[in-house]
């Protein structure tokens, strides 16, 4: 992308940004009982001892974060809502510069009571992974500036954010609580450079892209109304190789069955966190390449204490390991790659200041030991990357 | 026609209102928290709820939060913000004062709403809270 560009990508935020915080916050809110438009603005500022993380992080700060979105719910009528959200992105060199349609969807309420939903939506829908993945771009919503990597990749954002097929989805008022289930089928996006890159470095010439659809599911209790909440998610999704011309891959395949584990808890003043993520993957018919299924297993434990209704503190511990049977990362060292592409260890802590109910700001402090997380594009030689770095990241966030 | 009648002793009571449309309206705590945090969606007869607050940082709504509900208007909005930005729900409709609040409620079906002090008119229907009052006292 070119100086002229960044610079003019630039001054329509900074337009953006001013206009919304002008104009008075009740502006468009409602345009009717049944109709309503909301949106969101999000500017991030990294800063990193070694490695990047969203563009030139390293020793420099780097603006290369940015989220401006825009969405439309209708009620249209007792049984059926539209809704749709515009999304424009830039993360680093993963995603330059991309506006695209983040969800769009018909739902049908097929049953509607005071103790029972059940309906289906069409289109596309944000898949229910683990606590966060149906809001992971919008920065209210997230514990944090950097989701936890161990269940929520960026690596592989783009394959399970969402999916263009149907959900079935419903709950019930259980005791105390509401047991709720949503199921999503469809076609999932392809952009899967990291998650190639990381699997076949330079190697590959080809693309690895879904061609089938994906299944995802989730189930929740919530008790208390979001008091207690526990869910389990569940994702399929498959991968196939198309070899470029000269390529020695043979047109094998790629699978990964994640299964995820939630829990949290949001008191008055404490909140406490946990998500677990086991992942059999399967990695077949490469040919030159030896078939392989390693083991993931991940998890974080978040811990959030709330000074007043203003700030509110963090600190989390993060851990990635990518294939359970090596997690120090030996198979890398045996290519000549670093061995700490194989795990993550992340310490953070940070602080968010809710300045008003519409505008955020916040800060943290990231101690990395490991390296599988960041990003092939932003790293373009792994060989120069630092197992030990120091990540800073300040965000600031406006929604209307 | 309107009559209006305000406990100046206690201007932070908070009084929950309905359209006198609403026919089965919450007769618990737990039906309360049920519709603000959109777990309900629809009344027992089918038709849609339409909820209508005051800002996130207005001292009512805060007392209608803590003190109904015992639920903090943060944690409210951390449920609101994750069905608008999902596109799977509507959050509530956001009123700025409390004649637009009567308006809203008086003008709107199967709308559900908050005041300070107490009402009497007859398009809208004044909840019991009593039952609220048996859950502090326990």
């Amino acid at each position: 992308m070119n100086n002229y560009f960044r610079q003019f990508i630039f001054y329509v935020n900074v337009s953006i940004l001013f206009s919304i915080i002008l104009v008075p916050s009740a502006f468009a809110i409602e345009l009717a009982k049944n109709l309503q438009l909301h949106g969101f603005f999000t500017q991030g500022a990294f800063y990193s001892t070694d490695n990047n993380y969203n563009g030139k992080s390293d020793d420099k700060v780097s603006f290369d974060q940015t989220e401006i979105a825009a969405n439309i719910f209708w009620q249209v009528n007792d049984r059926i809502d539209f809704s749709a959200q515009a999304l424009y992105r830039r993360a680093g060199k993963v995603e330059s510069s991309d506006l695209r349609v983040d969800y769009a969807m018909m739902s049908v309420n097929l049953l509607s009571n005071d103790i029972s939903r059940f309906g289906i939506r069409l289109g596309r829908i944000k898949n229910p992974i683990g606590l966060y993945n149906e809001t992971r771009d919008v920065a209210f919503t997230t514990p944090s500036i950097l989701l936890p990597q161990s269940i929520y990749l960026e690596r592989s954002r783009s394959l399970l954010l969402s999916a263009d097929g149907g959900q079935l989805f419903g709950s019930h008022q259980l005791g105390n609580g509401w047991l709720s289930f949503k199921l999503n089928y469809g076609k999932p996006h392809n952009d899967n450079d990291e998650i190639q890159k990381l699997i076949f470095g330079d190697l590959a010439q080809g693309d690895l892209e879904a061609e089938d659809n994906m299944l995802s599911g989730q189930i929740k209790y919530s008790l208390d109304n979001d008091k207690y909440i526990f869910a389990l998610s569940y994702v399929d999704v498959r991968l196939d190789y198309k070899p470029g011309s000269t390529d020695i891959l043979a047109p094998g395949t790629a699978r990964f069955t994640p299964y995820i584990l939630s829990a949290q808890y949001n008191g008055e003043k404490w909140g406490f966190t946990s998500e677990y993520y086991y992942s059999q993957n399967e990695f077949e018919d490469y040919v030159v390449v030896q078939d392989a299924f390693p083991v993931s297993e991940n998890w974080y434990l978040q811990g959030t204490y709330r000074f007043s209704s203003k700030w509110q503190g963090i600190v989390r511990y993060d851990v990635n390991i990518l294939d359970n049977d090596d997690p120090k990362g030996k198979s890398f060292e045996m290519l000549g790659l670093p061995a700490h592409m194989g795990f993550t260890r992340d310490s953070m802590i940070g602080l968010r200041w809710d300045i008003t109910p519409t505008i955020m700001l916040r800060g943290e402090y990231h101690y990395i030991d490991g390296t599988s997380w960041v990003s092939s594009a932003d790293n373009p030689d792994r060989n120069k990357t630092k197992q030990y770095w120091d990540l800073f990241a300040l965000q600031l966030s406006l929604r209307f | 026609m309107v009559c209006l009648f305000f406990y100046a002793t206690n201007s932070q009571a908070v009084s929950l209102i309905v359209n006198d449309s609403v026919v089965s309206p919450p007769s618990s705590k737990q039906d309360i928290r049920n519709i603000f945090t959109l777990q309900q969606n629809s009344w027992p007869d089918g038709s849609r709820i339409y909820i209508f607050v005051f800002p996130d940082d207005n001292p009512l709504h805060q007392e209608f939060s803590r003190s109904l509900t015992g639920i903090f208007p943060h944690q409210y909005r951390r449920i609101w913000n994750r069905y608008t930005f999902s596109g799977t729900g509507i959050a509530p409709t956001i009123v700025e004062s409390e004649s637009e609040m009567l308006d809203k409620i008086s003008q709107t079906k199967n709308s559900i709403g908050y005041i300070s002090g107490e009402i009497s008119r007859p398009d809208i229907k004044v909840i019991n809270l009593d039952f609220i009052q048996e859950i502090i006292d326990e």
